[in-house]
């Protein structure tokens, strides 16, 4: 039997941004670990097990992930796009949590199966409602997809 | 017999009618009053001399002939000749010649009865006038009979078609009409026939070298003295340059349209990349002093805690007013969708953004039932009935008052927003509709001073207008007027 995921996997660039982000779950008095990788290829690699991040010990496959559109390296589009090509990963449930609105980017992220798009809104007590709001939809009310297909590790 | 004679003279000096009488060879021996102010010459001068010196030097060939007939016996009845005068100058006459036989019947002279020609034919020289105005003109100018033959055809038709006149005069004018256009003819000559002119249509014919051209034609119908409609006249403008013209035009206008599109695309992504990457820091400052506060808010005195407060709240207002500038900058670049719209269902939609301030506020809301449907854009009119309100809530005072109305005049609607507020002075009734505009401290009254720059601009985009009517402390009442929708 497969334990349960539990980790939030949150791809941001922005450190104040990350900073701001992890005070508000802390508030929020999120339980689950957060971590979080600042660039798309980081991203790509942590979920694919690339190098120190094959250690699925000190690095497990999130239950949820956070994207930002606008990455270094590899956008969240892209990494998105990849995730949903990927046999025993494709089911991951992924929110956008970016500053953009605009429709285009919108309607692009739900072309490429994202499950939720949210936008940061500027200020902080409206950040900590919103991720106060994730936690209770996504962590605790969501039934989260099943793991590998029967066969796979 | 002398009577006779007397009478006889008398008739003749009498005559309007120059009348001269020559012997055989020409040598003139009468010579009446009519002819000396004809031809300048005094009965003096004449007599003993040739009919020659009247004539001018290219007619005598044509002259000799005549008088030969005459002087064979044969009267010459109106001929059209020219005559030289005294003075040199030409006179066109109408000319009868009568043999003079003596007694025993044997010819012994000639009579000549001369009439200046130009003076009978007012009708000639009109003829002649129009004829002129046809033959130049840069309009190319054919007629027809009824059964589409071909009467007259003028240079310009000449040049515009290709066919010469001795060409086409006698055959049918479907020799310059395409095929495919034969029932349009049809019904011209159906038209022409119910004695209606066909005016400046537009078609097509074909050129002798079987090249089309456009022309632009207007047909009359041309009628007998008698009233009766016996052809058509048409006049036929060649629109080739015109049509170039109009597609240069055209291309020219696309062009620019294309170039307005890609500036206005370009100000958009400047526009979002101005906001996106704005708001990205402002995010950072306010959160941070949020966090200072709420954080380390203990060890700081009142001082650094009120310094946080309000670059919190600097923060919070730069972002606002980055948000109202974005929306201003795209009114002016919105691509406006029209449509009937009940405007009952615009204010509910307003009051639902504005819950928080009402129920903050207790303010009381009264809506008149009779709300009519005007033709404006949804989007842009839940942002001014939200503006509208939001200023009426947050200016009305204690426990806020806010009446909204509608008045009807001739195609337009009025829609009042009426508050019980603290009123506007009639100086500041204009500025306030001006961007940045702000008549209070944002301390007393938070605001970005570009909420009624909204309104005004999106109803002047919806082809409206705004106002207000306000005295200090007797409340405010603002007004958008828009077009009504008729019932279908």
């Amino acid at each position: 039997m497969t334990t349960a995921r539990t980790t939030i996997l949150l791809v941001e660039d922005n450190e104040t941004d990350v900073l701001l982000i992890q005070r508000a779950f802390g508030k929020a008095k999120l339980a689950n670990p957060v971590h979080v990788v600042t660039d798309g290829d980081a991203a790509v690699a942590y979920l694919n097990g690339d190098g120190e991040y094959a250690d699925r010990e000190r690095f497990p496959l999130p239950l949820l992930i956070l994207l930002d559109l606008k990455l270094p390296r590899r956008s969240g589009l892209e990494v998105l796009e990849w995730l949903r090509g990927q046999e025993t990963l494709r089911r991951t449930p992924v929110v956008m949590l970016t500053s953009s609105q605009q429709s285009r980017d919108v309607n692009a992220a739900y072309d490429f199966g994202v499950n939720s798009y949210l936008v940061k809104p500027v200020e902080f007590d409206a950040l900590f409602e919103l991720l106060k709001t994730v936690k209770l939809y996504w962590i605790m009310l969501n039934e989260p997809p099943g793991a590998n297909p029967p066969g796979l590790a | 017999m002398k009577d006779n004679e007397a009478l006889l003279h008398a008739v003749v000096e009498s005559s309007q009618d120059a009348i001269c009488a020559t012997e055989l060879d020409g040598t003139i021996t009468l010579w009446n009053g009519a002819a000396e102010r004809l031809l300048g010459y005094s009965a003096a001068e004449t007599i003993g001399r040739t009919i020659e010196t009247i004539i001018p030097d290219e007619r005598r060939a044509v002259e000799q002939i005549v008088l030969g007939r005459a002087r064979a016996g044969h009267s010459v009845e109106q001929h059209d000749t020219v005559r030289r005068r005294r003075d040199g100058g030409l006179v066109e006459v109408v000319l009868r010649i009568s043999p003079v036989f003596g007694p025993d019947g044997a010819l012994v002279g000639l009579s000549h009865f001369l009439r200046e020609r130009g003076l009978g034919t007012l009708l000639e020289r009109r003829a002649q006038h129009l004829g002129a105005l046809v033959e130049s003109s840069d309009d190319a100018i054919a007629s027809k009979d009824l059964d589409g033959i071909v009467q007259s055809w003028n240079p310009a038709a000449e040049r515009l078609f290709g066919y010469r006149a001795d060409e086409i005069i006698g055959q049918s004018i479907r020799t310059i009409i395409p095929h495919d256009r034969w029932p349009e003819e049809d019904e011209v000559l159906r038209r022409i026939r119910a004695g209606d002119r066909v005016d400046h249509f537009e078609t097509v014919r074909q050129r002798k070298d079987g090249s089309l051209v456009p022309i632009s034609l207007t047909v009359s119908p041309i009628r007998s003295l008698d009233g009766r409609i016996i052809g058509a006249s048409k006049i036929a403008r060649d629109l080739t340059a015109l049509h170039a013209y109009a597609t240069r035009l055209e291309q020219m206008v696309q062009e620019r349209t294309s170039d307005l599109q890609r500036a206005n695309a370009q100000l958009e992504a400047f526009a979002y990349s101005v906001s996106h990457d704005l708001r990205a820091p402002l995010r950072g400052m306010q959160g941070l002093s949020q966090a200072l506060l709420e954080d380390y808010g203990d060890s700081l005195d009142e001082t650094a805690r009120d310094y946080a407060r309000r670059i919190v709240s600097e923060a919070s207002l730069l972002d606002r007013l980055i948000q109202d500038l974005l929306a201003y900058s795209r009114l002016s670049r919105l691509d406006l969708t029209l449509e009937r719209i009940d405007s009952r269902h615009i204010v509910d939609a307003a009051l639902r953004q504005l819950q928080d301030e009402i129920s903050a506020t207790g303010a009381r809301i009264e809506i008149a039932p009779d709300l009519p449907a005007i033709t404006a854009n949804r989007t842009l009119l839940v942002q001014v009935l939200t503006n509208l309100l939001s200023n009426a809530i947050k200016f009305g005072g204690e426990r806020p008052l806010v009446r909204i109305r509608a008045e009807r005049s001739d195609g337009c609607a009025r829609l009042w927003v009426e508050d019980s507020g603290i009123g506007i002075e009639p100086q500041h009734h204009e500025r306030i509709f001006g961007a940045f505009e702000r008549l209070h401290s944002a301390d007393r009254y938070p605001g970005t001073g570009i909420g009624l720059a909204i309104v005004r601009r999106s109803i002047e985009r919806l082809g409206g207008r705004v106002g207000v009517e306000s005295q200090v402390g007797h409340g405010s009442r603002f007004w958008i007027e828009l077009p009504v929708v008729e019932a279908a």
